[in-house]
Formats: C-alpha cells, structure tokens, sequence
C-alpha cells in the first residue's frame, strides 16, 4: 500500500512539475504548481513527516501560492506579453543535461543497490509535533532564534524593494 | 540534566491518522466528480458563445479581464506569509508547553524563547506600520529631496512609473 | 508512551558567543531607533550601528583565545578559526559602516532607508560570523540564508536606479538556485549519515556504511553551492552585475564579507567533515573516486585566469575591481588544493590581507563617484593631481593587490605560492605567478590614468575634497597594507594560531 502511495504521489507530483513548466498561461501554471505541492506533502506524509506535510499544504500550497498568483496579476498584461520568446534549442541540452544526468546516475544505483544506501532507520516518534518542538525548543534553540531575525529581515527587504513607487517630486 | 518526560504518543504511519486524511480526499475528488458527472448525464447540452463570456452583473463585458493588481496586494500576502510562517512555529510549541512549564529551569528557558522569537517579530509588524504599509489609502508623503530638480544623481536613469 | 529529550542549555556558553549576541541585539536596536525617529534622523541608527560594532569587536577581540566551545547545543562552535573570522568581519562591517556614512549613494539627498542600511550591515556582519563558526547542516544553511537575504536587500538598495535593481534580482535568482543544488546535496549527506552534526557526518562516513557514489555526487553539489558564494568559475556569473549595480559602499561589503564567511565555511566543513586526515587527499579525501587536489587546482586555476583576462577589457573601474576579485578568489583558492595546514594559514592570513586592500580600493572609487558620478576610467585622467592623497593611497591598494613587494599582498601571495610549491604543485604556482603579470597591467592603467595621462584641454582639474573621513579611512586600510608587507610576524602568527586551535581541537 505505501509503495503504491509512493508511486502514485511521485507521479502526480512529476507530472505538475512537468505541466508548470510547459503551460503558456502563468495561471494555469501556477494551478499546476498547487498539484505539485499537495503531491509532495503526500510523499513527505509518507515519510513520516506528518508536521512537514501539513505545513507544505498551508505555506506552499496555500499562502505562497496566493502571493504567486498576486505577483502573475501583477505582472500580466503589460509585462509578459511582450515578452513571450521561445529559449534558443541550442540552449536545451545545456539546461536539461546536467539534472537529467544525476537522475540517470541516481536512479540506476538505487536500482542496482536498493535504497538501503541513502537512507539510516529513523528514530521513534519522528517527525511528530512533539519532536519537532522537542528539536526547536532543545537543539536547534539557538537557530530558531535566528530564524526570527531572518523573518524580520524578509519583512524590512519586502518593503524596502517591493515598496510602490511613490509621486516623485521631479516627475 | 535530561527530563524524561511522557508525551502522547502520535501514530505518523500511513495506517494510522493520515489514513483518514486520504480517505478524505479520495471521498472529496469522488464527491465532485460524481456531482459533475451525474449533471453531465442529466442537462441538456446546448452551446452557446455567449454563455462563454466573462459575466459582469449583466453588463456587456468591456476590455480584457487582466487587470493589472495594485502591487500593495502583493505586499500584504507577502506580510501575511512571513506572518503564517511564524504561527507554524507556534503550533509544535504550543503542544509541548504544557508539559514543560512546570518542569524547574526548563519552563522558563521554554517561555523566554517564544516572548523573544515572537516580540522579534513583532518588531516587523511594528515597522510596516510605522512606515504605513497597512494603510489602503495612502497619504502622499513629502520626499526630503522637496521639489529640487538637481537632486537626481546623474548616474541612473530613473524608472517609469 | 515517547520521552521529551530536552537539556536545560548551559548559558555559561553564551559569555563566548558575545559579539554576535551584540550584533544581533544592535540590528534590532538600531531599527527600533530608526522606527522611533521615522527615518528622519539617520545618525541615530548610525550611532547605535557603530557602537554597536565597536563593542562587538572589543570582546571579539577579548575572545581570541576561546579554545573550543560549543555554544548551546552543539549548533555553533568558537574556536581559533571563529575568533579569528569574527574580528575580520567585525573590521568590515564597522569600515563598511563608516564609509557609508560618506558615500552619496547612499546618503544622498533623494534616498530612502538610511536607517536600514545600517542596522543590515550590522546584520550582515552578525550572519557572517555565524557562518565562520557552524558545526551542523541546518545552521550552515541557516546562516548563509541570512547573509543572502541581507545581500539581496542591500543589492538592491538604490531603488530607482535600473541598475541595482537588476543587480538585487540577478543576485535572488541565482542564489536561488544555488541553494537549491546545495540543499539537494546536504540532504543526501543527511540521509546517508543520519547526522547534521561534521562530527556525526565523518563519523557516519567512517563507519563505512556509506554508499560511494552517492556521496560523490553530495559533495560535488555541495562544492558548488559553496563555490557560488565566494564566485569561483563557473559559478561566478553573477558576480560582475551584482558589484557593478549594487552601492558601491555594498560591493566592497560583497567583494570582500561573504566572500571570506564562504572561506571560513570551506575550511571548517571539508577540514572537520570529508578530510581523510591531515596532507593525505586534500580536501574530500574521504571521498576517494576523484582526484580532489586536481579538481580544486584547475578550479583555481580556471578561476583566477579568467578573472584576470576579463578585468583587462574593462573601462568602468568599478566592473574591473569585480573581475580581480574574481582572479583573487582563484589565488586563494591555491591554498584550498592540498588541505595542508600552511594552505589553510596562508588563506586566512591572505583573506586579512584581501580584506585592506580591497576595500580600499572600492573606497577610494566611492570616494570619487561622489564628486564624479563616475566609475570610467577616462574621467579617472588627471586624479592623481586633483586628490594627490588619496591618489597615492590608491596605488598602495592597486599594487598591494598585483602583489608587489614590499606591499602586504606580496606576503599574502608569497604564502599561497609556498603552500603549494612545498607539495610540488609548481604548475599552478607558475600559472598564478603568470596571472600576476596579466593584473600588472590592469592594475596600473588606473595608476597610469591618475598620474600620467594628460588631461584633455579645458578639462576640470578643480583640486576634490573628500570628506576627513574618507580620508582617516583610506589610512587606516592603506598603512597596515603598506605595513604588514614589512611587518607581518605578528599577524601570520595570529592566523597560524587560529588553524592550529582548529586542527588540534576537534
């Protein structure tokens, strides 16, 4: 049952993958990219990952998703019209190599060795709420202090750049 | 020190919680597509262009449905996600609190690290209100360059508006 | 029924962790200050920045000799190599800061967010340190997330101008995507070792257990998630467009801040994670598939060639101060190959060395661009004469950078080149000697349009007055890169102590 959970989720998030990026429309694209995620907060479920999985479906999939669909209203019309240009087809195999390459490889040593390789056996209770804040609250104290400071940070550069152009005097 | 302390147990396997979760979502996609799938069957089917068009309290549609969003909305989602971020935080805390106050040296150190995550945050929240960012209307603020045209170094172009 | 795992922290700890938790304590100071004033009094978070910085550097400097500590819960670590780090960035930041202060691009009339400037360098310096002293994964990417965030903000500073914009976007998208390759490796690390802890992951990969080929490919994404941050070929791209758009009070911040943090986390994260063990592989010598010494020498080499061969088409001398810095990423990275404890030294000390004379020369061409509005080389014609001073600084910083003696980049290079030579690598030594001449030349066409090119008739050649500060400045960089090329005893001895504390001490 997981093993076909697994597949089923691996599929549907490859295939939003796949869909975000060849969409012409950046809506529709951006649709497709909720389907990602919700097949990736499945896998992470998976996993093991419960607290994960929830906060990929509320921050990925909900809140991000709306600031992307605000950046996309934003720019429509007047920004992405003019700029609808196909990439050159030389530059394909250079951007398609490199990650394709590290799936091939991967994939066939997963195949070849199983996946007893990449992975060590998870200790009790992982991934719950509870170890999750037994980890904020004991080993990662002193980073999840930080990660306060950086959020403050992302609020002061949200502003400072994204800040509407106000009446400049001299216009 | 270590605190042994017992903690209800959370069942994370497939089989347990989240069978619940899936069940849900199959029983929801079923729900909608049987409801659509049975209104296919039963309707007439008559196309239409005009049923087609965009509806605007029964206007004539005028112009292209993009319009182009105030960028203040972006700005609020994006105040709303740093904000979501951190209610996240608080929920694994929030589980533990309870069992951990009491505990001596430990429900201080607990208590202390949410006050200073949260007032560090708020310090933010402060600043987009103090610079008027959650204002909708805004007041046109006097630029300390006045009205001086020489003010603009001559090394950038400046953008449009 | 689980058991919560949760250790009262040792707050004892926190005395050695001072300066960042002044930094910190600044950064939040300074913005509630700028909050208090509304942006109008921008010598308030000034003040508070500076003092900010100052008291971090006096206990930095009190901390020197820390020994080993991890700092509450096994996420940070001061040692020799921290306390080193620390002061270096404490130093940057603090000229960065005053220099702001003077420069009219970011002071200037029409600006907005003065008050940010300052509390984000402080920030900055804070995140730097963090990075010179992370022990675990999470932390690592914690702090480098810091520094770029604050980077991408700074980048863009210049809000109207096209230009910075571009920058600040070019910067978030690649550094988007370097995080992306990075994250991918650390969590193959991860997973294999299941441990964040270097300690944890050498353990892990000692036992044995591990699976080689996955592991090559983790470190390989890894190397270049790091190799973007300190704008090594290939991943330098961004680099040119980010120091040319970007204030160049921040460029000089960029050049020489993150590029040193990315060093310090280099060495602490191949020294203590992948090393099989002192002068054996060089620096993944865990990882026996590749020939880890030759990657990273044609890496440097690549690197420093490169940088050179382009700096020498530019005219905006600005652009051309990119590139070189480019090129010196190349040079230090010659003391990357082996791993070798006189490698690492001559980085740091060459890393200090770096530190003087670049800044100074980005300072100088801020010092300028407040009276020119320019960073070409044709209105450069004539300076020498017009701010004889700071002119004559300025070719201390440009021939300490070609490593001329008697400056202090002749030592600092002379180190890299020993580090190599005493392990038989000549080829890369003369490769780098060679790129030295290429960057004579460079170097100097500024010299040469200072002092002797003959200006243009009717040309401006009203005498420039900078600011006294800019002037106390320039000194304070130019004497010890004139000084430490004759007396640098003092300070190779504090980097070798530094890495001596780090080897001896994990």
């Amino acid at each position: 049952m997981e093993t076909f959970l697994f597949w089923f989720c691996g599929a549907a998030m490859v295939l939003g993958g796949l869909m975000t990026v060849v969409q012409r429309s950046a809506v529709v694209s951006a649709v497709w990219l909720i389907f990602a995620f919700v097949a990736a907060a499945g896998i992470f479920a998976l996993l093991h990952a419960p607290f994960v999985a929830i906060l990929q479906v509320l921050v990925y999939a909900g809140a991000i998703m709306v600031l992307f669909l605000f950046v996309i209203m934003m720019l429509q019309g007047p920004v992405l019209e003019g700029e609808r240009r196909r990439m050159k087809p030389a530059l394909w195999p250079a951007v398609a190599i490199p990650p394709l390459a590290v799936l091939v490889l991967v994939g066939t040593r997963i195949a070849d060795h199983g996946t007893a390789a990449f992975t060590t056996p998870l200790p009790a209770g992982f991934g719950s709420p509870t170890h999750v804040a037994e980890l904020l609250l004991g080993r990662y104290l002193l980073a999840f202090e930080l990660i306060s400071i950086a959020l403050l940070v992302a609020i002061i550069g949200a502003l400072a750049i994204g800040k509407e152009e106000r009446k400049l005097p001299w216009k | 020190m270590t605190n042994n302390l017992p903690v209800g147990a959370v069942d994370v396997g497939v089989t347990g919680h989240f069978a619940t979760v899936l069940v849900f979502v199959l029983v929801g996609f079923a729900f909608a597509g049987l409801a659509l799938g049975v209104a296919k069957l039963l309707r007439p089917s008559a196309p239409n262009p005009n049923k087609l068009t965009t509806y605007e309290c029964g206007e004539l549609p005028r112009g292209s449905s993009w319009v182009r969003f105030n960028v203040r909305f972006y700005l609020i989602a994006l105040f709303f996600i740093v904000f979501d971020v951190e209610i996240i935080f608080l929920f694994p805390w929030a589980v533990v609190f309870k069992q951990l106050y009491p505990v001596p040296g430990l429900g201080a150190v607990v208590f202390w690290e949410m006050v200073i995550f949260l007032s560090i945050l708020s310090l933010g929240l402060a600043y987009v209100w103090v610079k008027g960012d959650l204002d909708w209307v805004k007041k046109l603020i006097e630029r300390p360059g006045g009205t001086d045209q020489a003010a603009v170094p001559a090394d950038e172009e400046v953008t449009a508006p | 029924m689980e058991l919560l795992n949760i250790n009262i922290p040792d707050w004892a700890d926190l005395a050695w962790w001072l300066p960042e938790a002044i930094l910190c304590g600044t950064f939040l100071v300074a913005l509630l200050a700028d909050l208090v004033v509304r942006g109008r009094r921008p010598w308030l978070p000034f003040a508070v920045s500076v003092a900010g910085l100052v008291t971090a550097g006096a206990y930095a400097v009190a901390a020197l000799d820390p020994g080993t500590r991890t700092i509450l819960g096994d996420l940070v670590v001061v040692d020799g190599l921290a306390a080193y780090f620390r002061l270096l960035f404490i130093f940057v930041g603090l000229v960065t800061v005053l220099f702001a202060w003077t420069a009219e691009e970011i002071m200037g009339r029409t600006r907005e967010n003065k008050g940010e400037f300052f509390a984000l360098t402080v920030l900055m310096t804070a995140a730097m340190c963090v990075m010179a002293e992370a022990k675990d994964l999470l932390m690592l990417y914690l702090s480098m997330e810091a520094v770029g965030i604050v980077s991408y903000v700074m980048a863009g500073y210049m809000r109207t101008s096209l230009r910075s914009t571009e920058a600040s976007l070019k910067y978030v998208i690649f550094g988007a995507v370097s995080s992306a390759i990075m994250l991918y490796g650390l969590s193959l690390l991860y997973g294999m070792t299941g441990s964040m802890q270097f300690d944890g992951i050498r353990a892990g990969l000692m036992g044995g257990q591990v699976d080689d080929f996955g592991l090559l490919v983790a470190v390989i994404l890894v190397i270049a998630g790091m190799s973007y941050k300190i704008a090594a070929v290939p991943f330098h791209y961004w680099a040119p467009d980010v120091y040319e758009g970007a204030p160049t009070p921040v460029s000089a911040l960029f050049s020489v801040g993150p590029k040193a943090a990315g060093f310090a986390l280099m060495i602490r994260f191949f020294y203590t994670t992948l090393a099989a063990g002192p002068d054996a592989a060089g620096s993944a010598g865990l990882v026996q598939q590749i020939n880890w010494p030759l990657l990273i020498a044609v890496m440097s080499a690549v690197t420093m060639t490169y940088g050179n061969l382009v700096a020498l088409r530019q005219l905006n001398v600005k652009r051309m101060l990119a590139y070189s810095s480019i090129a010196h990423v190349g040079y230090l990275l010659m003391g990357f190959v082996l791993l070798t404890e006189t490698g690492l030294q001559a980085i740091l000390f060459y890393l200090l060395v770096y530190a003087l004379m670049n800044l100074g020369a980005f300072l100088f061409v801020v010092a300028i661009n407040n009276h020119l509005r320019s960073e070409h080389l044709d209105d450069y014609v004539g300076l020498g004469f017009r701010a004889p001073w700071a002119g004559v600084m300025m070719v201390v910083f440009l021939a300490s950078l070609t490593g001329v003696p008697p400056f202090a980049g002749f030592v600092g290079k002379w180190y890299l080149f020993i580090a190599v030579m005493d392990k038989q690598w000549f080829w890369l030594a003369i490769i780098a000697a060679l790129n030295s001449v290429v960057s004579l030349y460079y170097y100097f066409r500024v010299v040469k349009a200072m002092f002797l090119t003959r200006p243009a008739e009717g040309a401006n050649l009203s005498p420039l007055k900078l600011h006294w500060l800019q002037y106390v400045l320039l000194a304070v960089l130019a004497i010890p890169t004139l000084g430490l090329g004759l007396f640098f005893g003092q300070f190779t001895g504090l980097a070798d102590r530094a890495i001596l504390m780090m080897t001896t001490g994990f």
